[in-house]
């Protein structure tokens, strides 16, 4: 009987072990995205859902997430492939091709595809929300909205691109972090 | 403690003290051991219920407040506190394996708080550092780190969370049958502690709880199942042989220390023979069309059909099992799947989008109900004879919107109806009286 019991706390410890591996293995791969990738600021355009599962979050919409059908390739919803990314004269990443293996030499993200209309590709980009406070969230839709009007499309997401993986550093609002421009908007309201 | 087993050995220690079998005084002792045996069995049966409840709630507490997001804190202290409750949760774990493991309560109450934390540690780490990805490969990964608790632990609710988990990371692929699929091996894994369960356990509140959790799961994903593009009206026979099975092992004979894990069972099976009778009146649920089945070739296909396979040749084991226990009433319940077929096979083989087939259900609802009233008649007994009522009335509701009737004809049906359900009533009531 102790046997048994000593054999099921061995495997409980292992179970354990993966526990919290799992979530120790997501930091640590972010961790090193965000201090040894390549940076890249993609324009957004948020709108605002809600993921009951993992809080509340901005979901980012990109300029960037339409690029033309590569030739001799056949895409369809839910292909993965890697989308190249460098970055424009505006200082803002452009997506440069779309490649089914990693090209060599350049930032790549592993994206989606969304669907396909005609010519045009929409992928779906690893770096859609942004997760903020609820009440946060809701504000940071209503600040966005003042700052996309068509001569004055001043947000963008600050993204660290390594092998691949994507992850955002911050949320900007015309240069000016997210959270301190809703930390603003609060104190003006009041 | 089953109590129609307690009920019976209470009526035979009378007779057994009087032909001298065993005295007065051991019929008392034997009646009171057995009495404090099933008061104390409430008390951890107590434990269970609260403990559980209680380490739900705050597990949920924790995650809520994880919700609202600590965007104060740096990113460093965000993750340590990420990790905080999984670590939490598995000091407790540790503890009650080595100290308290004798203690139910105790083990299924750290394990739920265990199971939850780990929900919330992946969570507050995907919100740490804004990871996007589809909320299915998190539902898979939360319910792969938590199953072997199950085990692990002799839990039940970690099972019945795990069962929950991979019904709805099902809905994610409606459509991919080879995606869907992978539900049964996965299902299958928390089996063999439910079987456990049922053979060791004294109290029905855990078994129960898991055949109510199996029956509202294999309920669900019926609807993410069946790709009807290349199997056509197959979801007939799906649901109706799934209804069937439940009913039957409602009302199997076996040999558990409790029989109120197939309580479940039976009331679903019940309810949802009945909603599939109903539903199957209704002749344009009958339009498809065997040429437009799909080709073998398809992966998919394949499945379906070892899937509708399974599911009868389960039912049909179930019946001839059963075949000997079951009353005229139960016959009419477990008779719906063998209908279901006939019905499909004459829309593929005769003609499809006859009248013929629904037609023949309701027949079999009027059938049906006619026994019901029948037998709630004869046996002097309300409740089959108000339900036999019922089932007709709602058959004549339900054929009176299909046809066109006049108002003033259908205002007549009901009120006939009504009255005669009062009057059955009344005379059923001044009979019982009159033989009390």
């Amino acid at each position: 009987m102790k046997n048994k019991q000593a054999i099921i706390f061995f495997l409980f410890l292992v179970v354990a072990f993966l526990q919290l591996a799992t979530p120790f293995a997501l930091i640590r791969k972010h961790e090193a995205i965000l201090k040894e990738g390549k940076t890249f600021k993609f324009r957004t355009a948020p709108i605002d859902p809600f993921d009951a599962f993992r809080g509340r979050y901005v979901a980012l919409g990109f300029e960037q997430d339409k690029v033309l059908m590569p030739e001799g390739m056949d895409l369809k919803s839910d292909d993965k492939v890697c989308a190249s990314v460098t970055t424009g004269e505006d200082g803002f990443a452009r997506i440069s091709g779309l490649n089914k293996y990693p090209p060599i030499g350049l930032s790549y993200m592993k994206v989606k595809v969304r669907y396909t209309s005609g010519k045009d590709v929409f992928l779906d980009l690893p770096i859609d929300r942004y997760y903020m406070e609820e009440e946060a969230a809701k504000l940071a839709e209503t600040v966005y909205r003042a700052h996309s009007r068509a001569d004055k499309r001043d947000a963008y997401a600050v993204v660290c691109i390594k092998d691949g993986d994507a992850a955002i550093d911050k949320l900007y609002i015309g240069d000016r972090p997210i959270e301190d421009v809703i930390r603003e908007a609060v104190q003006t309201s009041k | 403690m089953n109590k129609k087993y307690l009920q019976w050995l209470y009526g035979q220690l009378p007779e057994l003290a009087n032909k001298g079998m065993i005295t007065q005084q051991n019929a008392e002792q034997i009646r009171q051991y057995y009495e404090g045996l099933s008061i104390s069995s409430k008390k951890p049966l107590a434990l269970i219920i609260f403990g559980t409840i209680g380490t739900f709630l705050i597990g949920l507490g924790i995650i809520l407040l994880f919700a609202h997001n600590w965007e104060q804190l740096s990113r460093a202290t965000r993750t340590v506190l990420s990790l905080m409750p999984t670590a939490a949760g598995i000091l407790l774990c540790g503890w009650v394996l080595l100290k308290k493991n004798d203690i139910m309560a105790l083990r299924e109450s750290t394990a739920t708080f265990l199971s939850l934390m780990v929900g919330a540690s992946l969570a507050l780490v995907c919100q740490t550092y804004h990871i996007s990805g589809d909320s299915a490969d998190f539902i898979m990964t939360w319910m792969l780190l938590i199953v072997p608790l199950v085990y692990l632990m002799d839990a039940t609710i970690p099972a019945v969370i795990f069962l929950a988990g991979i019904t709805s990371w099902t809905y994610h692929f409606w459509g991919d049958t080879l995606k869907v699929f992978l539900y049964w091996p996965l299902a299958a894994i928390v089996v063999p502690h439910f079987v456990r369960s049922l053979r060791k356990e004294m109290y029905a509140v855990r078994s129960s709880l898991f055949a109510l959790a199996a029956a509202l799961s294999v309920f669900l994903i019926s609807f993410v199942m069946l790709n009807q593009k290349n199997l056509p009206g197959s979801w007939i026979i799906f649901h109706s042989g799934i209804f069937g099975m439940f009913y039957l092992i409602g009302k199997l004979d076996v040999d558990t220390p409790s029989r109120h894990w197939q309580a479940p069972f039976l009331f679903i099976g019940r309810i949802g023979i009945l909603i599939m009778a109903f539903i199957l009146t209704y002749h344009m649920l009958w339009d498809f069309d065997i040429s437009k089945m799909g080709s073998f070739s398809d992966i998919g296909l394949l499945l379906n059909t070892a899937l509708l396979v399974g599911i009868m040749s389960i039912y049909a084991f179930l019946a001839i099992r059963s075949q000997k226990s079951l009353e005229v009433e139960d016959v009419f319940y477990a008779a719906l799947p063998l209908m279901a077929i006939f019905g499909c096979l004459f829309t593929y083989l005769v003609e499809p989008l006859s009248a013929v087939p629904a037609i023949l259900f309701d027949v079999y609802i009027l059938a049906f109900s006619v026994r019901y009233i029948s037998g709630g008649i004869k046996q002097s007994r309300f409740d089959k004879l108000n339900t036999g009522i019922l089932i007709l009335t709602v058959l004549i509701i339900l054929r009176f919107f299909d046809i066109n009737i006049g108002f003033t004809l259908k205002g007549l049906t009901f009120i006939i109806l009504g009255i005669g359900f009062l009057v059955v009533n009344i005379a059923m009531l001044r009979r019982r009286e009159g033989k009390a």
